[in-house]
């Protein structure tokens, strides 16, 4: 429990920094229009305003915020592996990574290119800017901010496959058991923070231009996997990956948040001091040094965030959560608007130092409502975070009172619906097996049974949705395929959902227009007891209130014979007494029902006569108080020298049997025969009675069938 | 207590008159309006999103270059008008009927005793009416500017080009909406619609090199109809026979593949 709650924060803790780098990469954009000595076309905008600072805060962010992200995608990588597995993870990466790459990738070009194309307009003075031409790279696509999502793609992939190699090679998993022990130590040691960068360090020394601004350069042109970024990024998601592998390794960065901080604020010091005196790498020993001190900085950096979060922001908070979720659509739409308001305050003559913050502030507010009424109740939301949640939330009450029996004074007819020697198979599974069932005229039909005994297909071959293999179906004395038959049927289905935009009233006018001879609208919403929230959408009703509406749908046609199939789940005491109220009234009008349900207590309140299913047989039918009796049987077990047949002829007593040392007696009368024993067995021991519930009796009823 | 004693007696019911039905009809007709029109994802950017287009490209930015070419006019109303019609027919169908699939309701309808297809002839009727209510202010607006140069008997033959041309975006809507989930359904229809835009030359003029795919897009042969009803030779690319017998053939594609996946899966 404890170990459960622990990961469970440690998660929160990541969320909240994968949330950070994110959105930060919303400022670091947003910083881009106000970079001094940039020509135009490199950014959407050039400010009348430029500012050193936000060039060196941009850097800044710029060092670590893709490996922070990369890090965290590493750790949640394996953890998304570990628990769907192969095929579902790919499903799973498919629909939140690589939909959204394609999907934004041709909602977003086009208005980042208006965007661009208006902004460079601007800066120009009014000419029209050529067209840009495609990069003279291989592979040359504009992936534009999305290519963090494209890169993601490909580290899976690798990763994947390193993977598999090494699952092979070490099937006893000793080397990997190895490689965690070092992953906890090289944390512990902080010897990761000045090694973990010498790969990319190797890289960025490699390219021939390289402004040191740009950290590592964004792969942001082409298809082809860019070098520096594949083994800076993918060191990062690997990394995090083998932190997920290591058991200590997470609470190791917890308690070195404080040292590689301060790691990474003195590299970073001496990356911009050396960055100011040569904004260009000139090949040399400098080059070199910065390189690899920059490769500190990148591992400072992330492991001092990941540590701070874990050490501040483990518990849960709903507005961090709230933020966290909101932060992967913010960065995949944010471009277009913040560039667009770069664009439009570029040349208003103000201080940077109030267009920035300006332009954040109008950023976020546009993005964080985008997604608060367009993503996160929608199923954009679902795509991106998983789930979608409800603009309101309302609890459905579940409170259950006793039943009260109502006297069965209405049975009075010929059957309005027969399933006659109906066999039903799906497959190799038969879900109804020689079936015989009849409604009669003006009763109620309880039909009982656990899960999957077949309640549900015998209401869908009634309904008309399927057809039998053998047997005959008749509803209201014909075929049920027959429209003319089904105008006299009402019926309430499990899993159904009504449309949300419409409210309760029209929902019932839209059903009662099917039928020849309805309720006025107003009396089926008064009979349903749903007048109260009849005009409030459909989508906003609690569950309860859901049922009830879908009760007055069925209701609504006047129906002959009315099918519920577990009507009452979800609704409360009041809500429940108002239905069954109203059963009662179709009942004396007479109408027909069947219903299906789980619990015993609701046909004991309402049925004329009970049917029990179980593997697609009826095993047990009659009256309520026949079903009573056979659920009212208790079982008795003890160990004794009396014999089966001793006991089997004694009033009250059901079935015998006898197993290694125990009898095991079956009984109606407990008390009676719970004194006879232990009159006729002074030596009896280990005397047990047991009540038998309702799924006691369906089992007990299943084996007596068989 | 009353003579029906019976074993099997007949129930039937009386049929509803006709009237009952017409009345049906509607009744699922004006629902469906109010639902889509209720709901802001189908109704702000299938009806704002045209002519919001249209005034930026026809009106603010190219207005200048359409005074000198009335040609240009032609191809920008043509653009933006055809996607105000195709939109509300291949979203609101497609989306809604994945997700009335998800939700249970297409197995309720068959249960209830809802005339036949009701509730696809109320689908394909919004469609079409939400596609005039989306393309109306576009004429309005062009109109108003000045920016379409056409007589009155040209415009009415283009529009009612474009109004039949929803057909096979419907038919499209129907197959999306029969193939997807509720929630993937816009995603799929986004998928294949807006490439269809882009590469059928709908919005802008194509490189050569690529004139060889546009046939495959149903939004080329409607805007080809679309050119021929407004007389436009100058966008004339393919006979009017071949464009009418394909978005024909589209249709009846679209339909075929949304009734088999209906049947096998309901």
């Amino acid at each position: 429990m404890n170990d459960t709650q622990t990961s469970e924060n440690r998660l929160h803790a990541l969320d909240a920094v994968r949330g950070f780098a994110l959105l930060l990469g919303v400022a670091f954009h947003a910083a881009l229009s106000f970079m001094p000595g940039w020509p135009p076309g490199i950014w959407a905008m050039n400010d009348n305003s430029p500012s050193q600072f936000l060039s060196d805060a941009a850097f800044v962010t710029h060092i670590f915020r893709m490996s922070l992200f990369f890090f965290v995608a590493g750790y949640f990588g394996r953890l998304l592996y570990q628990r769907l597995g192969a095929r579902s993870f790919w499903a799973n990466r498919g629909k939140r990574i690589a939909v959204p790459l394609i999907a934004g990738w041709i909602v977003l070009f086009p208005a980042i290119a208006f965007v661009w194309t208006v902004g460079i307009t601007k800066v120009l003075g009014g000419t029209t800017p050529p067209m840009p031409e495609m990069p003279k790279v291989p592979g040359a696509f504009p992936l534009t901010h999305l290519w963090f999502l494209y890169q993601l793609l490909l580290t899976y992939v690798a990763v994947l496959a390193i993977r598999g190699v090494v699952a092979h090679l070490d099937p006893a998993q000793k080397l990997r058991g190895l490689i965690d022990k070092a992953v906890t130590a090289s944390i512990r040691t902080m010897t990761a923070t000045f090694t973990l960068g010498l790969p990319v360090a190797a890289a960025l020394m490699s390219l021939s231009f390289w402004f040191y601004w740009q950290g590592i350069p964004t792969p942001d042109q082409s298809l082809i996997p860019q070098i520096p970024a594949s083994v800076g990024f993918g060191t990062a998601f690997a990394f995090g990956w083998l932190v997920h592998r290591s058991k200590d390794a997470l609470a190791a960065i917890g308690k070195r948040w404080f040292a590689n901080l301060a790691i990474a604020i003195l590299a970073t010091g001496w990356l911009l001091h050396t960055m100011h005196a040569s904004p260009m790498a000139q090949p040399g020993l400098t080059k070199t040094l910065y390189a690899m001190v920059f490769g500190v900085a990148v591992w400072g950096w992330v492991f001092g965030l990941t540590g701070a979060a874990l050490r501040f922001l483990s518990n849960y908070s709903a507005a961090r959560r709230y933020i966290a979720d909101a932060s992967y659509w913010i960065y995949l739409a944010h471009l277009p608007v913040v560039a667009a308001f770069q664009v439009w305050v570029g040349h208003w003559p103000l201080h940077w130092s109030v267009k920035y913050p300006l332009i954040l502030v109008a950023s976020f507010a546009v993005l964080f409502l985008s997604y608060h009424y367009f993503v996160r109740p929608t199923f954009i939301g679902k795509l991106l975070n998983g789930r979608k949640y409800p603009r309101k939330a309302h609890p459905a009450g579940s409170t259950r009172t006793p039943a009260s029996p109502l006297p069965a004074d209405n049975v009075n007819g010929g059957p309005v619906a027969q399933l006659r020697g109906i066999t039903k198979k799906f497959g190799a599974v038969t879900a109804l097996n020689s079936i015989d069932i009849e409604v009669r005229r003006g009763e109620l039909l309880a039909v009982l049974g656990p899960n999957g005994a077949g309640k549900s297909t015998a209401i869908a071959l009634w309904l008309g949705l399927i057809e039998a293999d053998s047997g005959e179906v008749t509803l209201l004395g014909g075929d049920p395929q027959d429209v003319a038959r089904r105008r006299g049927l009402g019926v309430m289905m499990q899993d159904v959902e009504m449309p949300k935009e419409l409210r309760p009233r029209e929902l019932v006018a839209l059903a009662s227009s099917y039928y020849s001879n309805p309720f006025e609208v107003v009396e089926t919403l008064q009979r349903a007891g749903i007048t109260q929230f009849a005009d409030r959408p459909y989508g906003k009703l609690s569950g309860g209130q859901k049922r009830q509406t879908q009760f007055a749908v069925a209701i609504c046609g006047h129906p002959k014979v009315l099918f519920l199939d577990e009507p009452t789940v979800g609704l409360d005491v009041q809500a429940r007494e108002a239905l069954w109220k109203c059963i009662r009234a179709l009942l004396a009008d007479g109408c027909s029902i069947v219903l299906t349900t789980h619990y015993l207590e609701e046909a004991e309140a309402l049925a004329d006569r009970v049917a029990v299913i179980s593997k697609g047989r009826v095993i047990a039918s009659g009256s309520v108080d026949d079903m009573r009796s056979l659920v009212a049987r208790r079982q008795i077990s003890c160990e004794s020298s009396l014999t089966v047949d001793d006991v089997r002829s004694w009033p009250g007593v059901v079935e015998v049997s006898h197993d290694a040392s125990k009898l095991n007696i079956t009984v109606t009368d407990a008390e009676g025969v719970v004194r006879r024993l232990l009159a006729s067995d002074a030596k009896l021991t280990r005397l047990e009675v047991r009540q038998a519930g309702l799924n006691e009796a369906f089992t007990e009823l299943t084996r007596e069938a068989a | 207590m009353n003579s029906m004693t019976l074993t099997s007696p007949d129930y039937t019911l009386a049929a509803p008159t006709s009237r009952r039905i017409f009345a049906a009809y509607l009744t699922e007709t004006r629902y469906e309006f109010m639902r889509q029109v209720r709901n802001p994802g189908v109704a702000i950017p299938v009806l704002l999103l045209p002519v919001a287009l249209y005034a930026l490209f026809a009106v603010a930015i190219f207005g200048g270059e359409i005074t000198k070419d009335a040609n240009l006019g032609i191809f920008f109303f043509a653009a933006f008008g055809i996607m105000a019609v195709t939109m509300p027919a291949l979203f609101g169908l497609g989306t809604t009927l994945a997700m009335e699939r998800d939700m249970g309701l297409l197995r309720l309808k068959r249960a209830q005793p809802a005339p036949a297809g009701a509730w696809l002839v109320a689908k394909i009727a919004c469609g079409i009416g939400l596609g005039i209510i989306s393309y109306t202010p576009i004429v309005i607006a062009a109109l108003a500017s000045g920016k379409l140069a056409l007589d009155a008997a040209h415009l009415a033959a283009m529009s009612g080009a474009m109004l039949c041309g929803t057909i096979p975006f419907c038919a499209m809507g129907l197959m999306v909406g029969t193939l997807a989930s509720g929630s993937a359904a816009p995603g799929y229809a986004n998928l294949i619609y807006l490439p269809g835009c882009y590469l059928s030359g709908l919005f802008f003029p194509l490189p050569k090199s690529m004139h060889w795919q546009v046939p495959i897009w149903p939004q080329f042969h409607l805007d080809q109809f679309a050119m021929y009803a407004a007389g436009a030779t100058k966008f004339q690319f393919e006979p009017v026979l071949i464009a009418v017998v394909s978005l024909v053939g589209y249709t009846v594609l679209f339909s075929a593949v949304a009734i088999w996946r209906l049947a096998k899966k309901g």
